[in-house]
This record gives structure tokens, C-alpha cells and sequence, in this order.
């Protein structure tokens, strides 16, 4: 792991547009981007980031998503040059190049003015661009500036519970879970590690698949024997960062999975990384794609889906818990998890609500431990609610579950305390997510999801 | 400056009326108002000077003397050492001017004979039009001699190449309807004032525009002598100049710009009484290798070729560069190679109220060897101690006869004939060379009166110009502005004396009845022992020089204690950045040195691998 430098800068300006005749029009032109440096940011050398963002020229590309390279040497090269490409409204690719050429004796000028150049990928001009940082935008800039230890997506996936952990720790247990979905069907693999508080490690799992309309296919695995490996791996199911292979009595799966989205950190990165929280959930891979084939007993599901991989981690299951994931489409997801602990004073309390949203590239709450307290969850049987209001952010989720589109499943805590979680991917979803700007309420996102949302409930007879 | 004082200065020198007098101080007043601070500062303080000395000597002011009594009024204060060299150098202000006016109309009938040559078309852009950020493979800077065919070199390899120029495009329109005086104004850098500084100064003019100094050379071409060859190979290590590999480069650019010898149909009297005066004398002589096949004769070289003749760069390298692709920005002064400080990468350059950069992989600087040096100064990579040293310029000076019959120097080859007797002994070449008077080295003598009947009889004078191989004694300081100064060597100065000597042996075998010296104080020799004795005794001062050719400030070997380009021609100490054009030449050539440029910006562009 490695620290890793963030921040969020919006320029805009203009646009000529270069016509073979004499006369050129001038359109507005600017771009918003979420920049990634590997290391921290340090002005005196010359350092590459990298980043991801949309884009609005008018009369040419609306909001288009782009990415790109920042380069920046303020003080060695005297600029800071951004490269990105994307494709316009036509679908034809397009890359703007330009920097900002440092002065020292005119600084706020020079920091701030971009001049640049439309191109297509052949090389010939489209137009002349220039923007400027508006210092409006100052504020809002300069607090985006995030220091952070750096993950890839393959050491999210790494096995925790592993021998030299185990040698100083009783009493934790380890799951990796995908739910994948298209049109017709919900898959659902659960892989699970568990150090009993006696010592002992034995592994368990199971693999469901939803569909509407019918009774879901349900099958458990459980082995005893982990074999050695980084990730979670048995005598019969193994997963890697991208693969998912096993073989229960009666069905066997084989499937690849493809994920490029930044990790949601629902519980916030130090409870996963320091364990500063009984448990901690994260979802690696926010939208995935995956691939391969489901064989139930001789009947082939083909697999071509999208879907999330997550994680949890902890002491043992919440005492009542509730799990939604809802897939938006064009990278947007929410993810909830509320959890009353089982820990000896926090059991009174009542369910913290850790509520994710990732929407337009834009992640709500910033900080979701924070607004956890300031969010309700109700729960029933067959149903359950997150709302609440934290200043800038209001919330109202409603999942219903009915029980005959759901498998029960039963656990055993690692101290031996048996819970049941009632799993589904096809419960109903309704969504409310608004904003305040500027004293008004403005809707992030409001959408009605029929059978396509993976959800559980958690509870204790 | 009061236009008073230059009008009585003007009307006594040529001996003219009021009016006419005020109409040249005003044209004076125009041009000097558009030289650099210093110059037009300077003129002015002379002119009030000269009128000040008046009244200290006669005790009467100049606009009270008649033009005799002005005439002898200058002959006294001519007697101290200020007063004679004020009067000279204000003389040559005049002279241009009058010069001018008078080969106007000489001009303007040669510019109606022959049918207009379109212009072969260059990708030029004005800076005004260019985007303010741009990246290409190969920036070049200036596109002279050398940033031409480095251009055509590269943009040949498929590179995209981009020439940032800081003049602007000239058409052959533009030679064709202006006059002397303005293409002279517009085609040179500074106005054509550029001066190096010492005792005596040295005018160096220096071309401004897309072509660079081709724009306004007089098409002469000459090989690299073996001796340059070998001393650059073998002294300053630099393997390229090696005679095998590098007559290969000059064969190529001799038949781009297409060399071959000046004819005797379009040559000129001035040429052939040149060429008459060598053989009764035994000399070796032969007209001029030219790049200009299809020379007119219109001796307007200097001031840009009316007939498209004379193929400056701008006719054939920067056409063919163009078709493959590279482009020229104009009106463009680069004012920094951007850099950090191991690796250039790119320019900044200023024009049309804009400031634009381009970034290329890599960077090559040919602005010219008064220009190049200070460009890597102000990019904060100039530190080498011999950056902008080491100016060897090729000093010339004229002398002019006097003959009977008609010599009508002005229609003819400017520069059409070569007497070498005494190049491989002395350095010494001598070309015959017709520059319109008032416009070139030689000062015609006399005040007033004697002036004007040598202005009006100046179709019965035939010039000769002769150029001394020199020393590197001169160096090009300064970062914003820069400065040039020049001490003739002693070993040249006795050169130069000789230089004068071997012309007015010519002149006189050629038929000569007059020869005017070029020298200050002692303008005229009558017969061949009066020339020498004048010659002999000539001092620095007293010298009116010219050149055209400066070379070395940022010369090329193997030595990194000494030689700030290494025998690449890269910039020591920074990657990705050459130079080629005049700085990187070792010593002085020796010869006209267009096609030594060329062919040696051509080996180092050649061996220039872009990834």
C-alpha cells in the first residue's frame, strides 16, 4: 500500500471553432476532474496523475466522460499540463491537449489560465481552447485535496484471516460475496472464513440463483481443509480477484470477473484497514462484469452480468442487520448496511446506518460513519427502510423482500451464537436521494428498482 | 532631433536648397525614428553637435552659412579628430538616403522589364492565427540558411516540424513596388543598423524574414576551402567537416538552391572591368559561382531579388520543407527555449500581442550567430564561458575607380566576379561587388559641391569590395538586447591595408584614371605609389567597414572546456537541443559562407534521431 494524493479541480472557458472559412464561432467549454497522483503531491518535482472526469463543449460534446494524464512541474518545467481524450457527440474520439505555462512574477494569473487544443485522433485541429479556474471554485478545491494510502483491487481481496493473524486474534470472520444479475436471473456466491473464539478455522459458503416468479436454487458448501492460498481457497470453490470456480453436489460454476470502478468504502477505509469498528464492510468492485457458466444439474446458465463484489470483515455478525445493493446503471450504485452491534453496550443502540451513494462520479456522504448516526433504519420481516437527513443530505430507501423471492440462510457466529440472514436479489427497491445547493433541494436520484435489487436481512430467533 | 539642424547639416553636405534639403531631413528623421534607442539617439546628438562645433569655430551658427560657407565651415572642424569622424559617420546617414532616392529610379524601370515569377508557396501562419499551444517533433528557430534546411532535412523523415520565425513573409510584390530605402527598412533586422562596436566600428547588417539573411545576400557560393575543412576537422575535432562525407552535403545544397557560375550576358561592366584589371595583372580571377540561375541582373540583391532569381532559402528549401508537411510561424521572436535545466522541450514566443508555446521533442536554434547566443542565455542555459564569444564577422571593406567610359555599376550583378590571388596567402578575397551608393561600405568622398559632382557622375564608377579572413575578436554580449563588440586584430588590420593595396592595383590596370580609397581623410589616389602610401598609412579608425557573414559565437568541437556545441552539434549540457546555423562554425570560413551553413546544418540534422 501507498499513499496517494486526490483532489477534484473544475475549469471552464471557451472554445473556438476552427471552420476553413474565415469566420470561427466561440462556444463555452469546461471540464471537471477527479485527479489521482500516485505519492504525495510535491510542487518541486516533476510528477505524473491521473484522471477521470466529464467534459461540456458546447455545440461539440455534452458531459462526455474523459480521461487523461496531468503532468505537473511548476517549478522544474514551469507547467502543468493536461492531456485527456473522449468522444464527442458524434461518437468520434477527440483528445485535448493544453498547460498552463508557470510565470513566478505572475502567479495567480498563470496557476489559473489554461490554454489548449481540440484535436482528433489523426491530428488535425478542431479548435482553440481556453479555460480558466474560477476563483469562486477556491474553497471547494483546495478541501478536495486528499492525502491517502493508495489500494489496489487485488489486496482488497487478500485473505485476512491467515495464520499469522490468527496467532494473536480468536473470534473473526472473513466473507467474500458476489450478487450478479441480468434481465432474467440473480446469482448470488457467498464464501466465507470463520475463526472460531476456540481456534478453529473452517470455511463455508453457498451458491443461489434467483428468478422471478420461481422458488430460488440453493445450495450450501462447507470444507474444513483451507488450503493455502492469498485469497479464499478450498478443496472444492476458490476465488481470485477474478475468478469465482467451484463445485458443490449439485452445481458447478466458472466465472471471470471484470471490474474497473473505484472501491466503495461503506463503513469508511479505517475500519477496514485498522479495524477501529466491530466489523467493517467495503465493495471492491461496485459494478463488475462477469462471465462464464452456472451448471445446476445439467442445466447451463450462461452468464453475462453485472453485479458487485464486496467484503466484510469483523468479530461476528451485527446482532440484527440489514444489506442493500441496488445497481443504477452507467456506474451509479447505492449501498447500505445497518447493523446494531452485538458488542455488550453498543447492542441498545440503535441500527447505525452506513448509506453510500455513488452517483455522476460523486460519492454521497463524504463521510458515511459521520451520517451514520443521523440515519434511521426500520426493519420488519419482509422489509426494510433507511431514511434520515444529515445537513446537506436526505435519504429515504425502501426494500421489500417478500419471502418467497428469498433463501434463508443460517450462520454460526465464531463464538457459536446461531443467526439467519434472508437473502434475495430481486426485491423491490425505492430510492430518494437529495441535495442542498445553495438553500435549495435538488434531487441526486429518484428511481423505483422492480426485482432487480440485492438485498438481505439479518436477524436472531 | 531638430529637423532645423539636420536640414543646414543635409543642404550644405550635398549642396542643395532649403526644400529639397528639408524633404531628404525628413526622410533622415523618419528612418532614424525607427532604429533602436540607441542609434537614433545618437544621430541626433551628432547632428547638434556638429552645429555646436560651428559656432565654437566660426562663431556663427550653420543656418546662417550659404552652402560654400558651409562647406568650409565642416573642411575646419573636419580638422579635429571628433568633428572629422562626426561628419563621416552622419555623412553615411545621408548618403543612404539620397542613395536611395536617387537608384529609385533606376529600380523602378528595372522592375517593369521582366514578367513577375509567382512565389512558390510556403505553409506560413502569423502568429496572430497560430493557437497559443501546439506540439510538434522538430522546432526549429529562425529559417535562414540553416533553419531552412534542417527543416526540409527532418520534415523528409516524415517528422512534423514547425520553424518559428521572427520576420515576417516577403512576396516578390513586395520587392517589386517599394523602393530602396523601405524594403532596406523592412528586410533587415534593426533597420540594417546593427553595429559591432570598437575601433573602427563595423556595420553588420543582418537579414529579418522568412529566408533569413538569404533573403538579402548576394547569392554568392563557395565550397569550404580543404584548409577551413581540415583545421575544423582536425583542431577543433569535429568528424562531420571530414572532406569526404561532408562534400557530399555541400553537393546536395549546391544543387538545391542550384549553383552555377555568374554569366558574362547579364554581368555587368563593374564585373568585366574586374575581370580585365586581374588578367593585366596576372591575378587569379573568375566570375562568381551564384545561386541564381536565372539572374536578370538587376543588382538588387541586397534589397531582395524583383526576378525571383537569386533562390534565397525561400525559394526552394522552405517550399519543399512545406509540402512535407512543416509549417512556419511568422512574426514570432522565440524568447525562451523551454527547459529544466537537463532537457529543452519546447519554446515560448511572443508576437501580434500574444504569447504562445509549442513543445517539440526536440529544439533546434538557428537564429543566426548574433541572435543564437543570446536566445540560450535568456532560457537560463547559456553558461558556457565561450557562449557568444568567439565572433570572427569576415570584415570587408570597398574601393571604388574612377573611369573614363561608362560603367553603370548599378545594372549588372551585384557580386559577380572573384579575385582569390592572394586568398590562400593572405585570406584576402576580393569580389567585385556593385552596391547601390550610399547603400554599402563605401562612403563616397567629398562635402557639398564635390559630392554632388560625385554623386552625378557615380554611372563612371566601378566598386570592388574585398573581405579579410579574421580573427574570432569579436563577442555578442548581453541577455535582453544584445550587444555586439568587435577589435580588429592587428595581423587583420594589416590585412585589410593590404586588401586596399591589391584593389587599387586592380582598379588601375583596369584603366582606373581615380581611385577613392575608402579611407577617411585620404578619400582619393590618383596613380598606384599615392594608393599605397595611403594604404600604408591608414589607420583603424580611419577604415569603413562592413561584413556580412559573423560566425562562432556558439562554435562546435570536441573539447568541452572550450567549445560550448559538441561536434553534433548539441547543445552541451542540455538534451534535445541543437544548433545550426553560423555560431556552431568554428572559425572564420574564409568564403561567402551561405553553403558552408547550409551543408553543415544538413550533417547535423541528418544524424538528429527523433523517437
Amino acid at each position: 500500500m501507498s499513499l496517494e494524493t486526490r483532489f477534484h479541480e473544475r475549469m471552464s472557458g471557451y472554445w473556438i471553432e476552427k471552420k476553413d472559412t474565415k469566420k470561427s464561432n466561440t462556444y463555452n467549454f469546461c471540464f471537471e476532474i477527479d485527479v489521482r497522483l500516485d505519492g504525495v503531491m510535491n510542487l518541486f518535482a516533476t510528477q505524473k496523475a491521473f484522471f477521470k472526469g466529464f467534459v461540456t463543449a458546447e455545440n461539440f460534446a455534452t458531459n462526455k466522460e474523459i480521461q487523461g494524464v496531468l503532468e505537473t512541474s511548476p517549478f522544474i518545467k514551469r507547467q502543468l499540463r493536461y492531456s485527456f481524450s473522449f468522444f464527442n457527440d458524434e461518437g468520434v474520439e477527440c483528445k485535448f491537449d493544453g498547460w498552463k505555462s508557470i510565470a513566478f512574477l505572475d502567479p495567480l494569473r498563470t496557476w489559473t489560465t489554461l490554454p489548449g487544443t481540440l484535436k482528433d485522433m489523426s491530428g488535425n485541429m478542431i479548435g482553440e481552447v481556453l479555460v480558466k479556474f474560477n476563483f469562486q471554485d477556491t474553497f471547494s478545491f483546495l478541501s478536495s485535496f486528499r492525502l491517502s494510502e493508495s489500494v489496489k483491487d487485488e489486496d482488497l481481496f487478500l485473505k485476512r484471516l491467515t495464520d499469522e493473524y490468527l496467532s494473536s486474534r480468536k473470534g473473526r470472520l472473513e466473507v467474500w460475496y458476489d450478487t450478479f444479475s441480468d434481465d432474467k436471473h440473480g446469482y448470488w456466491i457467498h464464501h466465507e472464513l470463520i475463526s472460531s473464539i476456540k481456534g478453529e478455522t473452517y470455511s463455508t459458503g453457498w451458491i443461489a440463483i434467483f428468478e422471478l416468479g420461481k422458488k430460488p436454487i440453493f445450495e450450501r458448501f462447507e470444507d474444513r481443509d483451507i488450503l493455502d492460498s492469498k485469497y479464499f481457497k478450498t478443496d472444492s470453490v476458490s476465488l481470485t480477484p477474478i475468478d469465482r470456480i467451484g463445485k458443490t453436489k449439485n452445481i458447478e460454476w466458472d466465472i471471470k470477473v471484470d471490474g474497473k470502478s473505484d472501491p466503495l468504502y461503506t463503513f469508511g477505509r479505517l475500519s477496514w484497514k485498522k479495524e477501529t469498528l466491530p466489523a467493517s464492510q467495503i465493495v471492491p468492485l461496485p459494478t463488475a462484469k462477469y462471465t462464464g457458466t452456472i451448471k445446476v444439474k445439467g442445466k447451463e446458465f450462461k452468464i453475462d452480468c453485472t453485479g458487485a463484489s464486496a467484503r466484510i470483515f469483523g468479530l461476528g455478525n451485527a446482532k440484527r442487520w440489514v444489506w442493500l445493493h441496488a445497481d443504477l446503471g452507467d456506474n451509479n450504485v447505492v449501498e447500505v448496511v445497518s447493523a446494531v452491534s452485538k458488542k455488550k453496550y453498543l447492542e441498545n443502540l440503535k441500527p447505525l446506518s452506513f448509506v453510500k451513494i455513488r452517483f455522476d462520479g460523486k460519492e454521497y456522504p463524504i463521510n458515511s460513519l459521520l451520517c451514520a448516526f443521523f440515519f434511521k433504519t426500520e426493519i420488519t420481516d419482509n422489509s426494510f427502510r433507511v431514511s434520515g437527513r444529515f445537513p446537506r443530505l436526505r435519504v429515504d430507501i425502501k426494500v421489500s423482500q417478500p419471502r418467497e423471492r428469498c433463501v434463508v440462510v443460517d450462520y454460526l457466529d465464531p463464538d457459536g451464537e446461531a443467526a439467519q440472514c434472508i437473502n434475495t436479489e430481486i426485491a423491490d427497491v425505492d430510492i430518494r436521494v437529495m441535495r442542498k445547493i445553495k438553500n435549495e433541494w435538488e434531487e441526486v436520484f429518484v428511481k423505483r428498482l422492480e426485482g432487480c435489487g440485492h438485498s438481505e436481512i439479518g436477524i436472531r430467533q | 532631433m531638430k529637423i532645423s539642424h539636420l536640414t543646414d547639416f543635409v543642404r550644405v553636405m550635398l549642396d542643395m536648397s532649403v526644400g529639397d534639403a528639408e524633404v531628404i531631413a525628413h526622410q533622415i528623421d523618419d528612418f532614424a525614428s525607427e532604429l533602436p534607442g540607441t542609434a537614433s539617439f545618437a544621430l541626433g546628438q551628432g547632428v547638434a553637435f556638429v552645429n555646436h562645433l560651428v559656432k565654437v569655430k566660426l562663431r556663427k551658427s550653420l543656418s546662417s552659412l550659404t552652402n560654400k560657407e558651409g562647406e568650409e565651415a565642416f573642411r575646419i572642424i573636419s580638422k579635429t579628430g571628433i568633428g572629422k569622424d562626426l561628419i563621416n559617420n552622419l555623412k553615411m546617414f545621408i548618403l543612404l538616403v539620397y542613395g536611395s532616392n536617387r537608384s529609385a529610379e533606376i529600380i523602378s524601370k528595372v522592375a517593369n522589364r521582366f514578367e513577375q515569377k509567382d512565389d512558390p508557396e510556403i505553409n506560413t501562419v502569423d502568429i496572430k492565427d497560430f493557437p497559443a499551444r501546439e506540439t510538434c517533433d522538430v522546432l526549429i528557430i529562425g529559417s535562414g540558411a540553416g533553419g531552412a534546411i534542417s527543416a526540409l532535412e527532418l520534415a523528409g523523415k516524415g517528422l512534423d516540424v514547425i520553424i518559428v520565425e521572427e520576420g515576417r513573409r516577403f512576396s516578390v510584390d513586395f520587392f517589386r513596388q517599394n523602393d530602396g530605402l523601405t524594403r532596406f527598412k523592412e528586410l533587415y533586422r534593426e533597420k540594417g543598423a546593427t553595429v559591432a562596436i570598437g575601433r573602427p566600428f563595423v556595420v553588420l547588417p543582418i537579414g529579418m524574414g522568412v529566408g533569413g539573411t538569404t533573403l538579402v545576400n548576394s547569392g554568392t557560393c563557395f565550397r569550404t576551402p580543404n584548409n577551413v575543412l581540415d583545421d575544423w576537422e582536425k583542431r577543433a575535432g569535429v568528424d562531420l567537416y571530414e572532406q569526404d562525407s561532408f562534400s557530399k552535403h555541400l553537393d546536395f545544397v549546391e544543387d538545391l538552391i542550384g549553383v552555377k557560375e555568374a554569366s558574362l550576358d547579364v554581368m555587368g561592366n563593374n564585373g568585366k572591368l574586374a575581370l580585365k584589371g586581374a588578367k593585366a595583372l596576372d591575378f587569379k580571377a573568375a566570375p562568381l559561382r551564384r545561386n541564381a540561375p536565372g539572374c536578370k541582373g538587376s543588382c538588387q540583391c541586397a534589397i531582395g531579388c524583383p526576378n525571383s532569381a537569386k533562390a534565397g532559402v525561400h525559394l526552394n528549401a522552405l517550399p519543399a520543407a512545406s509540402k512535407l508537411g512543416a509549417r512556419v510561424v511568422t512574426s514570432a521572436k522565440v524568447v525562451r527555449i523551454l527547459n529544466d535545466g537537463k532537457r529543452a522541450f519546447g519554446v515560448k514566443a511572443v508576437g501580434g500581442g500574444r504569447e504562445i508555446e509549442i513543445l517539440s521533442k526536440v529544439v533546434i536554434l538557428a537564429a543566426g550567430a548574433t541572435q543564437s547566443p543570446q536566445v540560450l542565455k535568456k532560457s537560463g542555459i547559456g553558461s558556457h564561458h565561450m557562449v557568444g564569444k568567439n565572433l570572427a564577422i569576415h570584415p570587408a571593406l570597398s574601393a571604388c575607380g574612377w573611369f573614363d567610359e561608362e560603367v553603370n555599376s548599378s545594372q549588372g550583378i551585384l557580386q559577380s566576379v572573384g579575385i582569390d590571388e592572394f586568398h590562400e596567402s593572405d585570406g584576402i578575397l576580393i569580389e567585385a561587388t556593385s552596391t547601390p551608393p550610399g547603400m554599402g561600405s563605401m562612403v563616397l568622398p567629398g562635402i557639398g559641391r564635390e559630392l554632388k559632382s560625385n554623386f552625378d557622375n557615380v554611372n563612371r564608377l566601378a566598386t570592388l569590395g574585398a573581405m579579410v579572413a579574421d580573427l574570432p575578436s569579436g563577442r555578442v554580449v548581453g541577455k535582453l538586447q544584445p550587444l555586439i563588440f568587435y577589435q580588429l586584430a592587428k595581423r587583420d588590420l594589416l590585412k585589410l591595408k593590404k586588401a586596399i593595396e591589391v584593389m587599387g592595383e586592380v582598379l588601375f590596370a583596369a584603366g582606373a584614371n581615380q581611385v577613392l580609397t575608402g579611407v577617411n581623410g585620404h578619400e582619393v589616389a590618383n596613380d598606384i605609389n599615392e594608393l599605397r602610401e595611403i594604404a600604408r598609412n591608414a589607420r583603424a579608425n580611419d577604415l569603413h567597414l562592413a561584413a556580412f557573414h559573423p560566425t562562432g559565437t556558439l562554435r562546435m568541437g570536441l573539447d568541452d572546456a572550450d567549445y560550448p556545441v559538441d561536434e553534433y552539434g548539441r547543445v552541451r549540457g542540455v538534451e534535445n537541443l541543437y544548433v545550426t546555423d553560423a555560431s556552431v562554425l568554428p572559425t572564420c570560413p574564409e568564403v561567402n559562407p551561405q553553403v558552408t551553413i547550409m551543408a553543415t546544418a544538413r550533417a547535423i540534422a541528418s544524424q538528429i534521431v527523433v523517437h
